[in-house]
């Protein structure tokens, strides 16, 4: 079974073949194809250092004492360090851009300046820390801390997505990659919320569905189950709105999510 | 000018590169189309820009599960979907005229004026837009994208046959309505 031959070069001048040879040659504006190279390979390079900063993790603890461990792990701390520095400067890169294009959502609904900070700097931040469903982030003394639930809504303690590794690992997890990391989440989200602020419900819901696993720290996850959930409720989809209302009450939010989820769960 | 059909990434260039180099590759190799195939489905251009980029997103996070070989018909097959969902997401929906009448005839220009690349590309979406849509995706991915219909078929999930059958049609009735509109045109030509 062979195909035709194709209209656009069976009859190069009728109106057919110009119309279709029209709509082959229309093209995006560079803008849009830098845009999107951008996009697409700071979330390439994020989801790079989270995957390698999580095998690293593994790696170390099981060979932990071993002779053999050492040079994995240098091993390691090597990769991660350059993907670390490479993620670090398509952050900049991004963010630079981003500054100069002006498009960011309005301020009150962006998480804060020093909410990232604190983050990255991994110091205690309580409004930050109420809504996370992590343990601490490592720190230099590195004893293991539970995951649980309880812990992680207290105040006054860091944040990470792993249980906290050995102290090999920290020093493949340098604080400017988890900047970098969570400078990728928020414009990730902040892709989400924009896409749920011109009435995209659908698209925000899907431009949303895949951030468990790009982002494992998942840093911004009260924020994303919120535009998830007024997503879901503006489609009318008020059942899954209900899931993901008692989801984010569940995990401590406060404020603003935490009010609109009560009205979402009703009485 | 476009990619040959399943030619998705240079092996010098994707071979043992990093998932961002393989990402940069892709999009280089295969934005265009797939753009062009969310504007000639129907999507406004920034709504082509925002899909087009969630298709290649989508791809990044799934890099790791994508065969190789098939990055061209993963991304596509994307954004089909996502075309789909923004169709679905329309209020009012374009629904096909089985008259072949065409909304908007009034706004279509002259045989003049369609020496402009982009009157021609307003008057070939008029025309798509008045088709069913199973026949205009299997149009666009033949006549644009240069698809074979046994790719095709492999993307829309269907027979080959039915692919075969499909562009058949697809082929006479984007050949009807164009030629309503060419009498009309000139028509309006001779009154005018």
């Amino acid at each position: 079974m062979t195909d035709p031959e194709r209209l656009s070069k069976d009859s190069a001048h009728s109106l057919t073949a110009l119309l279709l040879q029209a709509g082959a040659q229309e093209k995006p504006s560079a803008a849009v194809l830098s845009r999107i190279t951008s996009a697409v390979a700071i979330t390439a390079t994020a989801a790079t250092a989270a995957a390698v900063v999580k095998s690293a993790g593994s790696a170390s603890a099981a060979t932990a004492g071993a002779a053999s461990s050492a040079s994995a792990t240098l091993g390691a701390a090597a990769v991660a360090k350059w993907i670390a520095i490479g993620a670090l400067g398509g952050a900049v890169a991004m963010s630079s851009l981003h500054a100069l294009s002006g498009d960011r959502a309005p301020r009150s609904q962006r998480p804060s300046t020093a909410a990232i900070a604190n983050a990255a700097r991994a110091k205690p931040d309580p409004q930050a820390t109420k809504v996370a469903l992590r343990a601490p982030e490592p720190v230099a003394s590195a004893q293991p801390i539970a995951l649980e639930r309880a812990n992680v809504v207290e105040a006054a303690k860091p944040r990470a997505v792993e249980p906290a590794p050995s102290e090999s690992t920290q020093s493949v997890v340098p604080e400017h990659t988890k900047s970098a990391l969570l400078a990728a989440e928020v414009r990730f989200v902040d892709q989400g919320r924009a896409a749920l602020q011109r009435g995209a419900f659908a698209e925000a819901i899907a431009q949303l569905e895949p951030y468990e696993r790009v982002f494992p720290r998942q840093q911004l996850l009260t924020e994303v189950l919120f535009l998830r959930m007024e997503s879901c409720r503006r489609l009318g989809n008020a059942e899954r709105a209900k899931t993901l209302a008692a989801h984010l009450l569940a995990l401590g939010a406060v404020g603003r999510q935490a009010a609109q989820a009560r009205e979402v769960l009703g009485p | 000018m476009r990619q040959p059909a399943l030619r998705l990434v240079e092996p010098e260039e994707g071979a043992g590169s990093t998932p961002a180099d393989a990402m940069r590759v892709l999009v280089r190799s295969h934005f265009d189309g797939v753009w062009r195939l969310l504007r000639r489905l129907g999507l406004p251009r920034a709504d082509a820009d925002d899909a087009a980029q969630q298709v290649f997103i989508l791809a990044c996070t799934r890099l790791s599960t994508i065969q190789s070989g098939s990055e061209r018909a993963f991304l596509y097959g994307c954004a089909l979907k996502f075309a789909a969902k923004w169709r679905a997401s329309q209020k009012k929906p374009v629904q096909p005229t089985a008259t072949g009448e065409l909304d908007g005839i009034d706004d279509v220009p002259s045989l003049e004026e369609l020496v402009d690349q982009n009157r021609a590309r307003a008057l070939l979406d008029v025309v798509l837009k008045s088709m069913p849509s199973e026949l205009r995706t299997v149009f666009v991915l033949f006549e644009l994208e240069e698809f074979s219909s046994h790719e095709i078929a492999g993307l829309l999930g269907i027979p080959r046959g039915t692919a075969a059958s499909r562009l058949r049609r697809a082929r006479d009735d984007f050949a009807k309505r164009l030629s309503r509109i060419e009498s009309q045109l000139r028509f309006r030509g001779t009154v005018a």
